[in-house]
């Protein structure tokens, strides 16, 4: 694979494609866990699914559809839950559903043969292209420079949003941006592992890292990590036994994260026996 | 003199139902109130309406003669529990570091030297330096409590709000928390609201029944008529110029 890694300009941007998404997934992922969005998150993934068909509808980047889609989902399942006084979970799922029905609505109008949905539902991380990887290294600078430069805000906000209000720190800003930024990440994630799977990507590495760490920036930081080893290894496993990238580096998500809980629950289970015996003797 | 608090012909609505109806309210500084009243009775959401988290169907508030909005001198808030994640990755230190921040704090924003002091000090005078490196998830109540109240003084306010503070806490935790606030009182006003009768106790100077609609009493003289009033029923009295336990019959 080190070989073909030099040889093909499309391996390479899977490659880079991996790094830039990993940084994304690290502080996006933890967001996400830490403020319990991660059924948002799989209803504005689905919803942009919408966004995808309307664009081979009218004739524009399906991409662009996707985008348009996924921030009116996120910024609408708020505002909805917000007025309605319901929990986001009934918005959620009805944006869900609406979502994939309308995607497939929309495709049945469009003239022509049906396009293939297949590298959006379950994506493609071999055949991104240079404007691709352009938007997630946008996407990341200004991700880590946001959550970088408002680090203690963020932090205060994700903890206690009630508190953070009473000091007079803009909520209603961090909340719209952050649903925002969930949006942009979503579609950008799509490319890679597709609208079905992303939701794996997105929250398994930050909740390995949860596990084993009780501080906010390494958890981001392994996050990180542990999203780029899945990308690879599964980009390495896709290519080895020729398999879709996106089910593989998903599959290898979910694999690390039941191998960090029985880590855990051991190690854990060890640390009591030790307490235990030094209770005896 | 001016009034820590004034409330005038407030009403609030939440969750389409009228929580609060015609509220007045004036509090002197230094005063400490007790709010009691039923669950449900609108106690959370007088303090939220107060805070500014919840804004009224009408009528207004001030705070040391001005709005909320335009206030300058912050309201320290001890929330109950169940507000925020308890599993959040946070150390008790940067817990009450989190009181020194505030709108203003914008980009790069740092903690200072002069954080660290006040939040060091606040943690000093509450006994709960020694927590200060543990998370947060691995605290008892009463030191839960504490680690809230002290991040609520971090902010240096002039006016401190409690909610259900000895809701769910051992009655050592309890009895330290109001002598803690007693001492307080001496430069701040306080309001806390309670369902807990057997919490007004020698501390508190005034009180006020809630349910729905507020009845000041000033002297905490809590007799049956009060009780009745806001709780539909007697209860069981265990308070500061109550003689014994009384405990009325229902009247069938």
């Amino acid at each position: 694979m080190l070989r073909a890694l030099f040889q093909y300009s499309f391996i390479q941007n899977a490659f880079l494609c991996s790094i830039l998404i990993s940084v994304v997934c690290g502080i996006v992922g933890t967001i996400i866990i830490q403020k319990k969005l991660v059924m948002l998150s799989g209803g504005i993934a689905h919803t942009s699914f919408g966004g995808v068909g309307f664009g081979y509808l009218i004739g524009i980047e399906p991409i662009l559809g996707a985008f348009a889609f996924a921030i009116a989902a996120a910024l609408g399942i708020g505002y909805i839950s917000k007025k309605s006084h319901q929990s986001s979970d009934v918005a959620t799922g009805i944006f869900w559903s609406a979502g994939m029905a309308s995607g497939i609505l929309f495709i049945s109008f469009t003239p022509g043969y049906p396009p293939d949905m297949t590298s959006y539902l379950f994506g493609d991380i071999l055949t991104v292209s240079r404007i691709d990887l352009l938007l997630t290294l946008i996407l990341d600078f200004i991700i880590a420079f946001l959550s970088f430069s408002f680090y203690n805000c963020l932090k205060a906000y994700l903890f206690d949003e009630e508190f953070a209000a009473v000091l007079k720190i803009r909520t209603n800003i961090i909340n719209s941006m952050i649903h925002i930024i969930i949006a942009l990440t979503i579609v950008i994630l799509i490319r890679a592992v597709g609208i079905i799977l992303v939701l794996a990507l997105l929250t398994a590495p930050s909740a390995i890292a949860a596990l084993f760490s009780s501080n906010l920036k390494t958890i981001i930081l392994s996050s990180m990590l542990i999203s780029l080893l899945s990308c690879f290894i599964g980009l390495w496993i896709s290519y080895s036994v020729g398999i879709s990238s996106g089910a593989s580096i998903v599959l290898f998500t979910a694999f690390l994260y039941l191998t960090a809980q029985i880590v855990k629950k051991v190690i854990t289970a060890r640390s009591n026996r030790q307490i235990q015996n030094q209770g005896i003797s | 003199m001016v009034n820590a608090l004034e409330i005038k012909n407030l009403s609030v609505q939440y969750n389409n139902t009228l929580a609060l109806s015609g509220i007045n309210l004036t509090i002197a500084e230094n005063d400490f109130l007790a709010v009691i009243g039923p669950n449900g009775g609108g106690k959370s959401t007088l303090m939220k309406t107060i805070l500014g988290i919840i804004k009224p169907l009408c009528g207004t508030i001030k705070l040391f003669d001005q709005t909320p909005e335009k206030s300058t001198s912050p309201i320290g808030y001890v929330p109950q529990f169940s507000g925020f994640n308890r599993n959040f990755p946070i150390k008790i230190i940067d817990v009450v570091l989190t009181g020194r921040l505030s709108g203003k704090s914008n980009l790069f924003h740092r903690y200072t030297d002069k954080d660290y002091e006040v939040v060091e000090k606040q943690m000093e005078k509450l006994g709960i330096t020694y927590l200060k490196d543990r998370q947060i998830g691995q605290l008892s109540g009463g030191q839960l409590q504490k680690v809230l109240i002290s991040r609520a003084l971090a902010t240096e306010p002039k006016l401190l709000l409690l909610d259900e503070p000895t809701a769910s806490i051992d009655n050592d935790s309890k009895a330290q928390i109001y002598e803690f606030l007693k001492d307080v009182n001496q430069f701040i006003t306080i309001i806390l609201v309670t369902h807990d009768t057997a919490a007004i106790s020698s501390y508190i100077k005034s009180i006020a029944c809630l349910n729905k609609e507020l009845h000041y009493h000033g002297e905490p003289k809590l007799d049956n008529s009060i009780i009745r009033k806001t709780f539909g029923c007697p209860v069981e009295l265990i308070a500061h110029g109550v003689p014994h336990r009384v405990l009325e019959s229902h009247g069938e």
